[in-house]
């Protein structure tokens, strides 16, 4: 008696009800209240800029099964926003006695996926304050740029094209602002702003994704606070070339440091410093707290700073991370020609101080960081190490090149001649007389190498290998006395450029009795320890106002490929809104390049009238400037109107006669006049000047001239990059390659594969008979189809299980087309069972044509070619289940499979059909070999279209692989052949990767 | 006209993207990216197609009562099911759409991949036996092979995992790297047809 | 005629092939024994590259999960055994992954191995999240620029560059070694993209059935090393074993150097070990080692079975 398929069903059909009513029966009432959270604090981040709050609660047990905290945030206790979240391991729950969630920095607010409008959160009894994310809906958000530091990143196109002009009205005057669209911005990005209120709140989440309710909100406020003292601080004199050097580590939060700083405090000066550093602590402490009492008394400064400043460096956004400076003293004096400005107090320090270099050892020096808020920090007073410049690093003559082979986001540096190092060992037998050695080689395009000499000697300095290593593959072997408790290594190289006699790398093996085998020791160049040093990488561009660190690199290396990206984003602050046209509103200016000076921007606007309308205010503020000169009295007012005068004067200037300007002023047609900025912009961005510092990281260091060559004068000889063809003399603009050089090799190739098909399919159409040996399984195909129309069964035809972008799906394909034109004829059912749904059309489609060709169209039918599923194994359960639920006559897999292909083929077998299989995966070949009566291997897949098609230019092509299979042999052969007796220029001739 | 277009699309933009491969210029770059997110913008339809297809396959099975319709109600359920509660309560942890993953999904395929084993055990036997020179190499090598997988080979001698590695790094190695090179050589050459329009089942039906 | 044992092996039907295979599989798992691994050069060789970046602030590792549940039982050991290794000796960890179904498994492989560990998201590890399979390509290249702009957030939504471990890590000059588990050849892409573009090292973690299409990638040194199925696993779990959490007589923590020869006079009792979860891969390359002498046993006894049988019908 056979199954009841009715009853079966049935019970099928309650058991998958059963296991989906499990996870809701799974969890019993809890009572809420001992899902709160408790202990929420919010506090204030040490050292940081005055945007950063943490917040810190106690984690439920792991038995109330949380997997989620949610962190809620808002401006007052009864409207919260969801801010973020902290999934949680249920089943190990979180150790330790308290969670952390960090609200700093500019990070995620709102952008296009937020809501449009404002939210309840999930689960939450009516009244509550809980939302969720900030909405797009600029009357709810709006209201919020207030309390928030909103930047808007937005993509160039939208701001320059998508932008509307907006004008807002007010009593005094009016701002003109670019308004944007929640869509036109990638996202918005907050900051908490100093000295706010801000409220946060808790609440867990189950595994059954109850959400439990929050706890009571605790409020925080972010405070200002004093820059992280630097832990290491480096001063260096070189004694005969009077040059001081100075070099510091810098801590990890630096965003709102505005000034390095460097002090001369003499010997004697030494207690009252101290005073004056733990008097500004005082201060600050005094400054915080009366910020949170406003009845305590405010501290005024008594003491003077009795150190004297002796550098300074504008380090503020765009962040400079310079790690080095030096001084050079002249006639026993530091001086500077400009006096350093400082921007908060007005004041202007000069520089020129008497120093008496006989007796350094009487001064201390400090370095100090002084931030925005006005705070400064102050390193350990340090005493300088007097060397003399013997000791200081040779830095290698280095160049700057255009990236190659790039989309133009590339520049290289190279320095240096190529560098081989040992970098590990290990004994290939028992009696440890055989080793096998891995070296790393580094250089660059100016020194290629062609072959590395390693000389090995012993302890006695004998001579117990030579090995020349013509391929460079990582690693040598060589035979060693027993025994041998060190080897010294001597490495010379071969180069396409002349090295010199006495280039030669020593590296020394010794046995470590730890790892108990021979470990590398250090690399020395003539008295050089190569992995003393570092190089750091400094860059300008028209942006910056300093150089900055663009990597550091390791002694050994030899090249950069220093990226520079193509930034394609404005960003702007969000200050303003507008809530009937949902508009948020930027500014419309927007900087092109920095002025020749690096200190101030060049800048323009989305609006050429409004250009105009600055200008004339510009001028109206310099009047109001000079007629107000007359009435100052004290000498600070003076100077800040003077200085105001001549900071508008320079911008009206700039305005008239900047060449960049000039020209965008020239353009009558808006789009253009911004084409031409924005292309001045990006060359201003992207254009770097380079040099290199080689230190031992602690102030023993080389600093190297700006890389310069005179002879790569812009073509027009204008002083101002603003073609995308220049290089360059000193600011390097990388350049979008035409051609990768790298993949000609490839292009001849398929050149001459393309002249080869031309010629076969041309001499196939004459006529001439182009032997193809037989395929065994295409000629059984026929036999296949005949024997499922005998037993009155269906066809399985498997196209392979990916997508349509894999050449072995179309092969696939293409046999389907033959083999279902056969069917058809035959009458008889072919299954098509298909796992990637952008296959699923074409192959109905194939099948459909194929009915029509063979005069059978009423035969088609469309449910025969179906989707089955994505899901690997879940699409062979299906495949599997139709071979046996249908018992398929003749079982057909052509494309690609995976692991799966066995699983199929077994199942075939089990069920007695015949099966023809034929796909490129290497690896299941095998597993069709041994289950399937045939097997297309490999090529033979590609080649059974032609083979069943048997026209000529289907033969042509299949001809033409031939001829350049050989081809390739000719050259693996003969590459072999010739590296083997050390030629390689024939391997080298192709792109290694 | 309803081949030809389709074909001169084929031929046109083939030649494109194969430029690409050699041309690194930020245009070329920007094409493929701009490419790319409208080739993104297409599977979602395409999944559409591949629901409707699993939907009127097994409608069709039910509304005519074929033996083991049940089946496909079973699947039809699930189906819907399934991105109901991913549409109603969310993918994430702690969902009925992750209970399902982890309970009914994970299991099942660990169970369809574990057969593998059954299938090579049962292969091995069938395809192993000595019946001629080259069958008894292949015997003898597939001993080798097995036994330098699992350390139990190490302990019967050190030479057997080193000749598991010779024989999967030089004889097999060197075999895959000629098939390697055929399936390369062959996706060349059907690419060329393709591009050349010389091979167009893809378009449905054969020449 | 009379059928013997041997014609009977000859006409043996597949379900008791099946039979056996379950029992050979079951038995060892069930009761375990102590067992040596060998460790192989492959294997070694991640081992190595990842020890170096111990301790390393500008150092860390992609693991990029790239396989669902149904192969979990080779690679989920691997896994753990090398997040294991970065937490004991400090290695910063990013992972990632691009298909839907392999997140849980992310999350589970992280959470299982950061259970003994005092370690912090977004300081000592860090997971991105699934991506969707689309952003692959864009984000592998877009890595070799900047990691923060490329994958922008990590699971948690948090913004990547911000984060502490992303300090010093900006691209694979510093996020140094990319780790594929997967089922399939998809470290193939990393090969070709993350390794030839940017020189990023690349080492795959696979299923011993598609092993063999990584070996020449491994020959030609593209791969830095591999792990092949649970047998990779295992010699993973021992030079962690033996290295990485090694203790000195004191029982405080003393990682020792890599060397071969520590490895070769290291034998590693399995009943030493008492977290099952360190040793699961060992475990169940014991049920291989069992399953294997089975079916050679099995390959033996039909050849016998066949030979004699040929005899007979000779003699016959």
């Amino acid at each position: 008696m056979g199954p009841d398929y009715h009853k079966t069903g049935l019970y099928l059909l309650l058991m998958v009800f059963s296991f989906l009513l499990l996870p809701i029966s799974l969890y019993p009432a809890v009572d809420d209240a001992q899902f709160i959270v408790e202990n929420l604090q919010v506090n204030d981040i040490p050292y940081d800029d005055g945007s950063g709050l943490v917040i810190s609660w106690k984690p439920l047990s792991k038995e109330k099964r949380i997997i989620e905290y949610r962190i809620y945030r808002g401006i007052t206790p009864d409207s919260l926003f969801f801010i973020g979240r902290i999934d949680v391991n249920v089943k190990t729950g979180v150790p330790g006695e308290k969670m952390y969630f960090y609200d700093t920095d500019f990070n995620y607010f709102m952008d296009v996926q937020s809501f449009a409008r404002i939210r309840h959160e999930k689960q939450q009894p009516p009244g509550s304050p809980l939302y969720r994310r900030y909405p797009r809906d600029a009357r709810i958000t709006g209201p919020q740029l207030a309390h928030y530091d909103i930047l808007g990143v937005i993509d160039e196109k939208d701001f320059y094209y998508r932008n509307r002009k907006f004008e807002v009205v007010t009593e005094e005057d009016t701002t003109v602002y670019a308004g944007l669209k929640v869509r036109n911005f990638e996202q918005l990005a907050k900051k908490l702003i100093p000295d706010h209120e801000y409220y946060y709140t808790v609440l867990a989440v189950n595994e059954a994704r109850k959400y439990f309710p929050h706890c009571e909100p605790a409020m925080g406020i972010p405070r200002e606070n004093s820059p992280e003292p630097t832990k290491e601080f480096y001063a260096v004199f070189v004694e005969d070339i009077n040059r001081l050097q100075f070099e510091w580590s810098l801590p990890t939060f630096t965003d709102d440091h505005y000034y390095h700083r460097v002090y001369m405090i003499e010997k004697g000066d030494l207690e009252k410093f101290r005073d004056y550093v733990a008097e500004r602590k005082l201060l600050e402490e005094n400054t915080l707290a009366v910020k949170i009492d406003t009845t305590l008394a405010v501290l005024a400064p008594v003491q003077e700073n009795p150190a004297t400043l002796i550098f300074q460096r504008y380090s503020a956004y765009p962040y400079t991370p310079a790690k080095t400076c030096y001084i050079d003293i002249q006639d026993g004096r530091i001086t500077r020609e400009k006096p350093y400005p400082n921007v908060f107090t007005g004041e202007d320090t000069a520089v020129d101080v008497a120093i008496d270099t006989a007796n350094i050892g009487d001064y201390y020096f400090v370095f100090s960081l002084y931030d925005a808020a006005r705070y400064e920090t102050f390193s350990e007073p340090g005493q300088v190490d007097v060397i003399s410049s013997s000791a200081l690093p040779v830095v290698p003559q280095f160049s700057v090149v255009d990236g190659e082979n790039d989309k133009g986001d590339y520049n290289t540096i190279r320095w240096g001649k190529p560098v081989v190092f040992l970098t590990n060992s290990n004994y290939l037998n028992e009696s440890k007389t055989r080793l096998l050695v891995n070296y790393e080689a580094n250089t660059n395009k100016n020194y290629k190498i062609r072959n590395i000499y390693f000389h090995v000697y012993d302890d006695d300095n004998n001579l117990i290998a030579r090995i020349n290593e013509f391929y460079l593959d990582s690693k040598i072997t060589l035979k060693i006395p027993p025994d041998t408790q060190s080897l010294h290594f001597e490495m010379t190289f071969r180069c396409n450029n002349e090295l010199g006699d006495d280039y030669v790398l020593k590296q020394s093996l010794s046995y470590d009795d730890i790892s108990k085998s021979l470990s590398p020791g250090n690399i020395t160049l003539g008295d050089e320890n190569l992995k003393e040093y570092e190089y750091y990488i400094y860059k300008l561009n028209y942006f910056d106002e300093e150089f900055r660190l663009s990597k550091k690199l390791q002694g050994t290396q030899r090249e950069l490929d220093d990226n520079i990206r193509y930034e394609n984003y404005h960003f702007k602050l969000v200050k303003n809104y507008d809530a009937d046209k949902q508009l948020y509103l930027v500014t419309p200016s927007f900087s092109v390049r920095i002025d020749d000076e690096h200190e101030d921007m060049i800048g323009s606007n989305l609006y050429p009238e409004e250009v105009e309308k600055s200008r004339i205010e510009y001028q109206k503020e310099i009047d109001k400037y000079q007629a107000s000169l007359d009435t100052l009295v004290t000498e600070d007012e003076i100077r800040n109107a003077e200085s105001a005068i001549e900071y508008y004067t320079k911008r009206i200037e700039e305005m008239e006669s900047h060449p960049i300007l000039q020209q965008a002023a020239s353009y009558q047609n808006a789009h253009q006049r911004i084409k031409f900025l924005d292309k001045s912009r990006h060359i201003a961005k992207n254009s770097f000047a380079y040099k290199i510092v080689k230190s031992d990281g602690k102030g023993h260091f080389t600093e190297t001239p700006v890389y310069s060559i005179e002879d790569n004068k812009p073509e027009d000889g204008s002083p101002y990059l603003i073609s995308y063809n220049n290089f360059g003399t000193i600011h390097f603009f990388p350049r979008s390659d035409w051609f990768k050089t790298t993949m000609l090799p490839a292009l001849i190739a398929s050149f001459v594969f393309g002249v080869l098909v031309f010629f076969l399919i041309k001499k196939a159409k004459q006529g001439h008979d182009l032997f193809i040996r037989s395929i065994a399984g295409m000629q059984e195909i026929d036999n296949a189809i005949g024997r499922a129309t005998e037993m009155g069964k269906p066809i399985l035809f498997v196209p392979g299980l990916s997508g349509i972008s894999d050449v072995a799906t179309l092969a696939g394909l293409a046999i389907l087309g033959r083999v279902a034109k056969k069917a058809a004829e035959y009458d008889t059912k072919i299954l098509v069972p298909i796992r990637d749904y952008i296959v699923l059309p074409i192959a109905q489609e194939i099948v459909k044509e194929a009915h029509y060709e063979a005069g059978r169209p009423d035969t088609y039918d469309r449910n025969s070619v179906f989707f089955i599923t994505t899901e690997q194994f879940a699409f062979v359960a299906g495949v599997n289940g139709i071979m046996i639920r249908e018992k398929t006559a003749t079982n057909f897999y052509m494309g690609m499979f995976w692991a799966e292909a066995l699983l199929m083929t077994e199942t075939g077998s089990s069920t007695g059909a015949i099966q023809i299989s034929g796909t490129d995966a290497v690896t299941q070949i095998p597993f069709f070999i041994t289950t399937c009566d045939y097997t297309l291997i490999g090529e033979e897949l590609y080649a059974a279209s032609a083979y069943l098609a048997r026209e000529p230019l289907q033969l042509g092509t299949l001809k033409a692989v031939d001829y350049f299979k050989l081809l390739i042999l000719i050259f693996v052969i003969s590459g072999t052949i010739l590296s083997t007796v050390h030629l390689t220029f024939l391997i080298n001739a192709f792109p290694e990767k | 006209m309803k081949r030809q277009i389709p074909l001169i699309i084929v031929i046109g933009l083939g030649f494109l993207f194969a430029a690409h491969t050699f041309i690194p210029h930020k245009i070329s770059n920007d094409f493929y990216e701009w490419w790319q997110t409208w080739s993104k913008a297409i599977s979602p339809f395409a999944v559409m197609l591949g629901v409707m297809s699993l939907f009127m396959v097994h409608t069709t099975k039910i509304s005519r009562r074929v033996p083991n319709w049940q089946y496909s109600a079973i699947t039809l359920i699930a189906l819907v099911f399934t991105s109901f509660s991913g549409f109603m309560w969310g993918t994430q942890e702690g969902t009925p759409f992750m209970w399902l993953f982890k309970n009914v999904q994970m299991p099942m395929g660990a169970t369809m991949f574990s057969l593998l084993a059954f299938h090579i055990a049962s292969a091995a036997y069938k395809a192993f036996r000595a019946r001629s020179a080259e069958a008894t190499v292949l015997l003898i090598a597939a001993t080798i092979v097995m036994l330098g997988q699992v350390p139990l080979g190490a302990q019967i001698s050190k030479w057997i995992p080193e000749a598991s590695k010779w024989i999967l790094n030089v004889p097999n190695l060197a075999a895959k790297r000629a098939i390697a090179l055929g399936v390369g050589l062959g996706m060349t050459a059907t690419s060329l047809k393709i591009l050349l329009g010389i091979e167009r089942t893809y378009l449905g039906g054969g020449d | 005629m009379k059928k013997n044992f041997f014609d009977l092996m000859q006409s043996l039907d597949r379900r008791w092939i099946y039979l056996m295979v379950a029992l050979a599989i079951v038995m060892p798992l069930i009761i375990p024994f102590n067992s040596k691994t060998y460790v192989t050069e492959p294997t070694e060789n991640v081992y190595k590259k990842i020890d170096s970046f111990s301790g390393r602030k500008d150092r860390a590792i992609l693991m990029c999960f790239s396989h669902d549940a149904s192969t979990m039982a080779e690679l989920f050991p691997m896994e753990v055994a090398i997040l294991r290794h970065c937490f004991e000796k400090k290695v910063q960890v990013l992972t990632i992954c691009f298909m839907p179904q392999a997140k849980p498994l992310m999350d589970y492989a992280i959470n299982t191995a950061k259970e003994d560990y005092n370690v912090q998201s977004g300081v000592d590890y860090l997971s991105f999240g699934y991506k969707p399979w689309s952003l692959f390509l864009p984000i592998l290249l877009g890595m070799g620029d900047d990691i923060g702009k490329a994958v922008e957030t990590d699971d948690q939504g948090r913004k990547v560059e911000n984060l502490p471990i992303m300090k010093e890590i900006s691209n694979y000059n510093e996020m140094n070694l990319v780790i594929d588990f997967a089922a399939s050849a998809a470290v193939y892409s990393w090969i070709i993209y993350a390794r030839a573009r940017f020189g990023a090292n690349v080492a795959a973690g696979i299923t011993a059935v598609m092993a063999a299409d990584n070996y020449p990638y491994l020959q030609s040194g593209q791969l830095v090393g591999m792990l092949s199925g649970l047998k990779g696993a295992a010699e993973y779990e021992k030079l962690v074993d033996v290295f990485a959490t090694h203790r000195d007589e004191y029982g405080n923590p003393d990682p020792r150097e890599f060397s071969k020869e520590v490895i070769k006079s290291t034998w590693i009792k399995l009943s030493d070990i008492e977290n099952r979860k360190y040793k699961t891969a060992r475990i169940g390359m014991n049920a291989q080692t069992v399953a294997h002498v089975m079916i050679i046993i099995f390959i033996i006894l039909g050849n016998i079975g066949y030979f004699v049988s040929r005899k007979k019908k000779k003699a016959s």
